[in-house]
């Protein structure tokens, strides 16, 4: 290394930080808010017991797996329910035809309806192409 | 057992064990290197108490979650040159730079600082970011080889080569055995 940068590196080294810095960064910290990370895990827990309770909620309701399967219902059971029922009657041509449906409105003629003004200027022929638009 | 007879890691440790005493002493052990460093870095040397202050702000939160895969001392670097350039990218160079320094109301101190780190500025303002910040950590800051790849994030071997090009484009005014 030659002379000059030798001598320029023990100047360098020889470089100090001021006396106050220490006192700065006291400052400087006393400055900033106390932050904790205390919060960390208190929320995860919090969040993990949440998410137990919402698991644990969804498990009831929906409903309990059966211990046994409930018995399959015996033939005469249904028999009885069919009879317990009473049975419709499908309705006859005859009432079927007395059932007025209403009248279709007249059908109007193209005569009477204006064609609607186009809100689109420049476009040419679409009142002519479409005039029910 | 006095603090500054704790090695880096084990002074960070203490640290992260929630000893504030230790970060005071932090402050104390690498606060020089820290502003020279800089001042170096810096456009505007005078600036430099105000870059360190920030750097140990930094630390403060930083090392909290420190995982020692690197030396304190590599880490605290990098937060130097990063809080570095955010300070030279929001400050334009000003005229001033250009201007004379006046010396006459500073202190010898202040003037002795300015002035040798304006020097060193000038000598590696004329090499590449890389080798400059080479020639600043094995030359100036006398880390070894190791810490110097470490804390640039290269390998020893590019440590080598970028100090050989620095050594050319200051024409040979490094010593060569720096390189080994």
């Amino acid at each position: 290394m030659t002379d000059d940068i030798e001598q320029l590196k023990q100047n360098y080294r020889r470089i100090e930080a001021p006396p106050e810095l220490r006192a700065r960064v006291r400052a400087g910290l006393a400055k900033q808010p106390a932050r904790t990370h205390r919060w960390v895990p208190i929320t995860a827990t919090a969040l993990a017991a949440v998410a137990v309770l919402f698991v644990a909620q969804l498990g009831m309701q929906q409903s309990p797996a059966p211990d046994k399967l409930p018995d399959k219902p015996s033939l005469t059971a249904l028999a009885r329910l069919m009879q317990d029922k009473p049975a419709l009657r499908s309705p006859s041509m005859s009432q079927l035809k007395s059932v007025k449906a209403p009248k279709m409105p007249r059908k109007p003629s193209l005569r009477s309806i204006e064609p609607p003004q186009s809100r689109i200027e420049g476009i040419i022929g679409l009142e002519e192409e479409n005039p029910h638009v | 057992m006095n603090l500054d007879e704790l090695s880096d890691a084990e002074l960070v440790q203490r640290f992260k064990s929630g000893d504030s005493l230790a970060f005071d002493a932090i402050v104390r052990r690498f606060q020089d290197r820290v502003f020279r460093l800089a001042s170096v870095w810096l456009h505007d040397s005078q600036h430099a108490g105000d870059v360190s202050q920030e750097v140990f702000l930094r630390a403060f939160k930083g090392l909290r979650g420190f995982r020692f895969r690197a030396a304190p001392f590599t880490w605290l670097y990098r937060v130097t040159r990063n809080v570095c350039n955010e300070f030279n990218r929001r400050r334009v160079p000003e005229a001033l730079e250009q201007e004379p320094i006046d010396y006459e109301n500073l202190p010898d101190a202040q003037v002795f600082h300015r002035e040798t780190a304006r020097q060193v500025r000038e000598l590696v303002d004329v090499l590449p970011e890389r080798q400059r910040e080479v020639v600043l950590l094995r030359i100036f800051e006398e880390l070894s080889v190791k810490e110097t790849a470490r804390a640039m994030g290269c390998r020893e071997g590019t440590v080598k080569a970028l100090l050989h090009k620095a050594n050319q484009n200051l024409r040979g005014k490094l010593d060569n055995s720096g390189m080994a």
